[in-house]
């Protein structure tokens, strides 16, 4: 089994007894992930804060049962993946907008260039949050976390191939989406 | 599944765009809330689980109480029935036709139906006893 931040390891008999220190790291730990997860799904300002807060409470309510059967995270992302797509279907709400924080591109891009990217990009991240609840996770974490296929199908507890339709599925409607939307706003 | 260069295009496209998509701010009590959030949740199950339980417990004794009526409507039919065909008759109620044998024979089944709702007394309250008190009503912190 792949985690890629397994080399901050998180004692697991202080996370069953539900030791606060314990407990705050596992958050700190993986609050980017779930924070993440939430975003890609639409979730936005209080909605998103309450979607995390969830997440953690429900973590922290499972923890004395974790038979670490997984790793801790791909545990919580598990329960992550439950408890944002309900999150999701009972709260969903407009897309807010946000702009990249920073440029990707290395060298020093046109300030037109720039612009159209901006725009390219917020168009790409408003289509992620409106695929479905298992396409918007897949997406996030093989182009966001740049995780492998195997460690999703752990996370989504599905077979790879079933990872692969889903990422498949998920480009071909963003591919159309965005064909659309420049057909619309060339 | 090979592709072709227009979908890795896109593919690099969109990994980019997630890459540069800005992380959200994390929530400063996001611990203190959670924890806050599971006791309560946990709180709620449990206080849930229990007014099942004491709901089932109510149900039980009510059905233990229909059933005590049902049971004791039975006895004192077929009592009766038995009365009715003379079976519990003794031999001086058939012989003669005085006061005597009438009385005889209503003591004869007096003595049936009284065995018979005792032992139905006892069986109401041994089932109530087995469903025990009604509604304990525990107390949440």
């Amino acid at each position: 089994m792949i985690d890629r931040d397994a080399e901050i390891e998180i004692p697991i008999e202080p996370l069953r007894r539900r030791e606060p220190a314990a407990f705050a790291m596992l958050v700190e730990r993986h609050q980017p992930l779930v924070l993440g997860l939430c975003q890609s799904m639409g979730l936005r300002g209080a909605d998103l804060d309450d979607a995390a807060a969830e997440v953690f409470a429900n973590v922290f309510r499972a923890i004395p049962g974790f038979e670490a059967r997984s790793t801790v995270g791909t545990w919580v992302y598990r329960i992550a993946c439950r408890t944002i797509g309900r999150m999701r279907a009972r709260n969903r709400r407009a897309v807010g907008s946000e702009l990249p924080s920073e440029h990707p591109d290395a060298g020093q891009p046109s300030p037109l260039r720039q612009s159209e990217d901006a725009e390219t990009y917020q168009r790409l991240w408003d289509a992620v949050a409106e695929l479905d609840e298992r396409e918007a996770m897949a997406i996030e974490m093989h182009y966001r976390r740049d995780w492998p296929v195997e460690q999703i199908a752990d996370v989504l507890e599905c077979p790879q191939g079933t990872v692969k339709t889903l990422l498949f599925r998920a480009r071909d409607k963003l591919r159309r989406k965005l064909a659309r939307q420049e057909i619309a706003n060339p | 599944m090979t592709q072709s260069a227009d979908d890795m295009e896109f593919d690099e496209l969109l990994r980019s765009a997630m890459h540069a998509r800005p992380q959200p701010a994390p929530a400063s009590n996001l611990v203190h809330r959670a924890v806050e959030l599971g006791r309560t949740h946990a709180a709620a199950e449990a206080k849930q689980r229990l007014q099942m339980l004491s709901r089932l417990r109510r149900r039980n004794t009510l059905v233990g109480l229909a059933a005590s009526i049902l049971i004791a409507m039975v006895v004192l039919i077929g009592a009766q029935r038995v009365y009715k065909t003379g079976l519990l008759n003794d031999s001086s109620t058939t012989t003669s036709t005085s006061s005597d044998s009438t009385s005889s024979t209503t003591s004869s089944i007096a003595v049936p139906l009284g065995v018979a709702i005792t032992a139905e007394a006892l069986v109401v309250a041994l089932i109530l006893l087995s469903a025990g008190p009604s509604d304990p009503r525990p107390t949440f912190a």
